[in-house]
């Protein structure tokens, strides 16, 4: 068996709102990814998927357990977790090749490697003679490029990603997951991908964990068994439809507990309005 | 023939089928600008009818061609000059006063709940005080000068700058403050390498529209009391009953604003060309 690249271990994270109120996002996740493999995470909106891959990135402190990579406790964002978000977050004020660049600008590699790194990837992510375009040129598509090779730049242990192709429409997104699937197939990367598109955490992943909702736990891990490099035909064959058939199933539990905890939300939010509007009534006015 | 069952019945277009008259709909440039001439020419015209046609005296309304032969004469005597240079130099001293305290303290107050908490309610307090209310103070503290114009224009703006720079900084996405930190840009780096470029554009444009608000206050300021500007040269016309002099007066601020606007755009373009607000 592979090494264990990333343990999430016994991770929980309550948010307590500005009004008091607490929300128990995640309750005692434990999850892992090993050297080499992708790993996607699967939920509804408002599962906490995203809130657990900020956490593994180091942008939100878990309420308990911890984030171990290569064996050591992390504790702050670094390098070594690039990470692609779902917003486009671009420079816009730096061209593409300054935008791949930002981080080893940072760290003070030589000019030289920096134009050979650069060059390399804009070549990977198919954005040649982009170079010194600034990014209010570019498509959604063709931002989350630069971004995915920014991220990759850093040469970090592990890539992370959450929803980054949520904004794009459907044809764009099939291509993206695909050139993303080369990209990791070719240099051999280790991928933590959150989505809520089934389809999408399926043919990416070699294993899928499936969320539930609120508090956020690992309610199903399912591996993929289907080698690398993968074809665009698997999404089509009866293995990928069954398997997303049972994940679909799972999934759709969660979502309506999603959508009646939000319907109980609104009913609580504002009870002095619901005061008044039965004080109303109550005088016939309403 | 067979096909054509249907029964094409001849529709006549109404007048108010035309583009023009569409809700939304764009027109041809031509037929904008042609628009936009028409209600200046209207105007224009009706200016030349009642001055040159005497239908209104030339106390109330010179014509096109007495003023521009004052402000012929204003500008060779060099006392429009010394109006203009005056009004302009304080313009610029009581802004860039301004621009520098309240950039960095705006960003320093979207970025920082403390800086907030710590300055946010003495600015609410003051923008909500007119200006103009406190130039009789500033009168009895500073004199008639040059300094109270640059306290009023510094006044004017400095609160508003900083509010307007803070929520610019408080709105960018921290997102993107966020993306630097997994690229292991440490705090520093963030704020001067993201945090600061992303909120260049949203300043200059609030430069842009603050240093026009500068120009109504520094008039108001000079109307109240000065000796020198383009608001006591309008003043001092109208006590005179140059009325010509009161319109040369009025183009030239007007130019001026105009000016000041330009520059701040193509400042944008060129130093900005990567803001969206520079255009494609």
């Amino acid at each position: 068996m592979a090494r264990k690249k990333l343990i999430i271990e016994n991770v929980s994270k309550v948010f307590t709102t500005a009004r008091g109120q607490t929300i128990e996002a995640l309750r005692h996740v434990n999850a892992y990814v090993e050297e080499g493999e992708f790993v996607t995470i699967v939920g509804t909106s408002g599962c906490g998927k995203s809130t657990l891959l900020r956490i593994v990135a180091g942008l939100e402190k878990p309420t308990s357990g911890r984030i171990l990579l290569d064996g050591k406790e992390m504790h702050r964002p670094g390098a070594d977790r690039g990470m692609v978000f779902q917003s486009y977050t671009l420079y816009e004020w730096l061209t593409v090749s300054d935008n791949i660049s930002f981080g080893l600008r940072l760290r003070g590699v030589s000019r030289k490697e920096i134009r050979e790194k650069t060059r390399f990837l804009i070549e990977k992510i198919g954005l040649s003679g982009f170079e010194d375009t600034y990014p209010k040129y570019l498509s959604g598509g063709m931002k989350q490029r630069v971004a995915i090779a920014r991220a990759m730049a850093n040469d970090p242990s592990i890539l992370l990603l959450d929803e980054p192709f949520g904004a794009l429409d459907a044809q764009t997104r099939t291509i993206m997951q695909e050139l993303l699937l080369q990209l990791v197939e070719e240099n051999r990367m280790t991928v933590l991908f959150v989505t809520h598109d089934i389809d999408e955490a399926i043919f990416l992943g070699d294993a899928v964990y499936v969320m539930s909702f609120r508090p956020g736990t690992i309610k199903e891990e399912v591996k993929i068994d289907v080698p690398h490099p993968r074809s665009p035909e698997v999404r089509t064959s009866p293995f990928f439809m069954d398997l997303k058939r049972s994940i679909t199933a799972a999934i759709r539990e969660e979502t309506i507990r999603s959508i009646e905890a939000s319907k109980a939300d609104m009913r609580r939010t504002s009870p002095r309005v619901s005061g008044w509007l039965s004080r109303l009534r109550g005088r016939r006015i309403l | 023939m067979p096909m054509s069952t249907r029964n094409h019945s001849h529709y006549r277009p109404k007048w108010s089928d035309r583009e023009v008259f569409q809700p939304k709909q764009p027109i041809p440039r031509g037929q904008y600008i042609s628009f936009s001439l028409t209600s200046f020419g209207v105007i224009f015209l009706a200016w030349i009818i009642l001055s040159y046609g005497r239908l209104v005296d030339a106390i109330f309304l010179p014509t096109p061609g007495s003023i521009l032969k004052v402000g012929w004469e204003m500008a060779v005597s060099g006392e429009l000059w010394e109006h203009m240079l005056a009004s302009v130099t304080t313009i610029l001293m009581g802004f860039a006063l301004a621009a520098v305290l309240a950039v960095p303290l705006g960003i320093l107050m979207g970025s920082f709940k403390f800086v907030e908490a710590f300055i946010e309610p003495i600015i609410n307090f003051v923008r909500y005080l007119p200006v103009s209310a406190m130039i009789p103070l500033l009168i009895l503290w500073f004199g008639i000068g040059r300094t109270e114009k640059v306290a009023v224009i510094f006044i004017g703006t400095f609160f508003q700058l900083i509010f307007l720079i803070s929520d610019v900084s408080a709105n960018i996405s921290k997102e993107l403050l966020e993306s630097a930190y997994t690229q292991g840009a440490r705090k520093r780096d963030v704020v001067w390498r993201v945090l600061i470029p992303a909120a260049m554009p949203g300043i200059f444009d609030n430069l842009r529209m603050t240093l026009g608000w500068a120009w109504t206050y520094l008039i108001v300021a000079e109307l109240v009391s000065a000796q020198r500007g383009l608001g006591y040269m309008i003043l001092q016309s109208m006590r005179g009953l140059h009325t010509e002099a009161i319109f040369v007066g009025l183009v030239v601020i007007g130019l001026l604003g105009l000016i000041t606007d330009q520059s701040f755009k193509v400042l944008t373009k060129l130093l900005l060309p990567w803001s969206e607000k520079a255009g494609y």
